[in-house]
């Protein structure tokens, strides 16, 4: 009896949570039980509301006071999943850009035993994305492979999978953008067994628009600089 | 001369706002007597920058000004730096009081 705890972190996605939460199939082959964790990160929108009316028994709703940033939710989704010992962990955006029989694709490696830690990599069939979104992972899964010392194709993609080894070893130190790339260093530096997955995105006017802007590189790029020059 | 003035006006603000935290009690003693200090130093050595000609030499620096800049944009820099540093420590531990607070709120999601 397998159980995945599928991480959901939202902020202000009152247009996008229900159609994501109402996406994700009943079954999924590999996990016998499912829970949806959806962190809800401080949303001023009204997005739990929608979780408790679009949700259904599978999901529980975990709500942070104060809004803490992307690496703040999925940190306190990770928490959640060691704490009730889940044995795997799947990150999944709420704005609606992944496919939901993607996520079978991520836990298939984890369930298998082949991988400790699976990124679902954009980058691999490479279709659909837009020019600048392409260049700037590109350039950021470079970087963060000469700064942590693991090469993955997409390490800003949202759908990752996590073994209980992983769950369990993971301590988040960032709390905004940057933890794409903190958990690219904590894979490496936990000298877990990595994957990649190719998925598909699905991009609309909603999700370009929530998603990450070319700008935000430079800012995440900064952040990282800071936090190693802090960790010294 | 404008230079000056503006100067020791500045000065006597920022040692107005001093005094005035501290009366309200939201600064210490100790940063009342440092900062109040650093100010009416500054307001002193822009009316007479050749005194500082003499520290500059004990530093190995050719005149005054130089050794200031430089004291100045060190201590800066070290500011800046213990204040990214006490920030983030910030950060943390107010994401870790939010999530505990979320994890004991947790809240299953009634059947439609």
């Amino acid at each position: 009896m397998s159980s995945l705890c599928l991480i959901v972190p939202a902020f202000n996605e009152a247009g996008a949570i229900c159609a994501t939460l109402l996406g994700i199939p009943r079954v999924i082959p590999g996990a016998a039980e499912v829970t949806i964790a959806v962190v809800d990160d401080g949303s001023t929108d009204g997005t739990a509301d929608l979780v408790r009316r679009c949700g259904d028994e599978r999901v529980v709703l975990l709500r942070h006071a104060v809004n803490r940033g992307l690496g703040g939710a999925l940190g306190t989704g990770l928490a959640y999943a060691k704490l009730h010992g889940f044995d795997y962990a799947i990150t999944y955006d709420a704005d609606g850009q992944h496919a939901p029989d993607d996520i079978e694709l991520v836990l298939k490696p984890l369930a298998n035993g082949e991988a400790e830690a699976v990124i679902g990599s954009r980058m691999l069939e490479g279709e659909g994305m837009p020019l600048h979104r392409t260049v700037g992972n590109w350039g950021l899964s470079i970087i963060t492979s000469f700064l942590f010392g693991l090469r993955s194709t997409d390490s800003q993609s949202g759908l990752r999978g996590f073994s209980r080894r992983a769950i369990e070893g993971i301590a988040l130190r960032t709390d905004r953008m940057e933890v794409s790339s903190e958990f690219i260093k904590q894979i490496h530096d936990l000298d877990l067994r990595y994957a990649e997955v190719p998925i598909r995105s699905i991009y609309t006017g909603y999700s370009l628009a929530k998603g990450q802007r070319p700008s935000n590189a430079v800012s995440i790029l900064l952040r990282l600089v800071v936090h190693a020059l802090m960790e010294k | 001369m404008v230079l000056k003035a503006v100067t020791v006006l500045f000065a006597v603000f920022a040692m107005q706002r001093l005094v005035k935290r501290y009366k309200r009690r939201q600064a210490f003693l100790f940063e009342l007597c440092f900062w109040l200090l650093i100010w009416s130093g500054i307001a002193v050595v822009v009316f007479v920058p050749q005194k500082t000609d003499q520290f500059a030499h004990l530093l190995g620096v050719g005149t005054g000004v130089n050794a200031l800049t430089f004291i100045a944009i060190t201590g800066l820099l070290y500011a800046a730096w213990r204040l990214t540093a006490r920030v983030q420590q910030l950060e943390r531990d107010l994401t870790r009081m939010v999530r505990a607070q979320a994890l004991e709120t947790a809240e299953r999601v009634k059947a439609r």
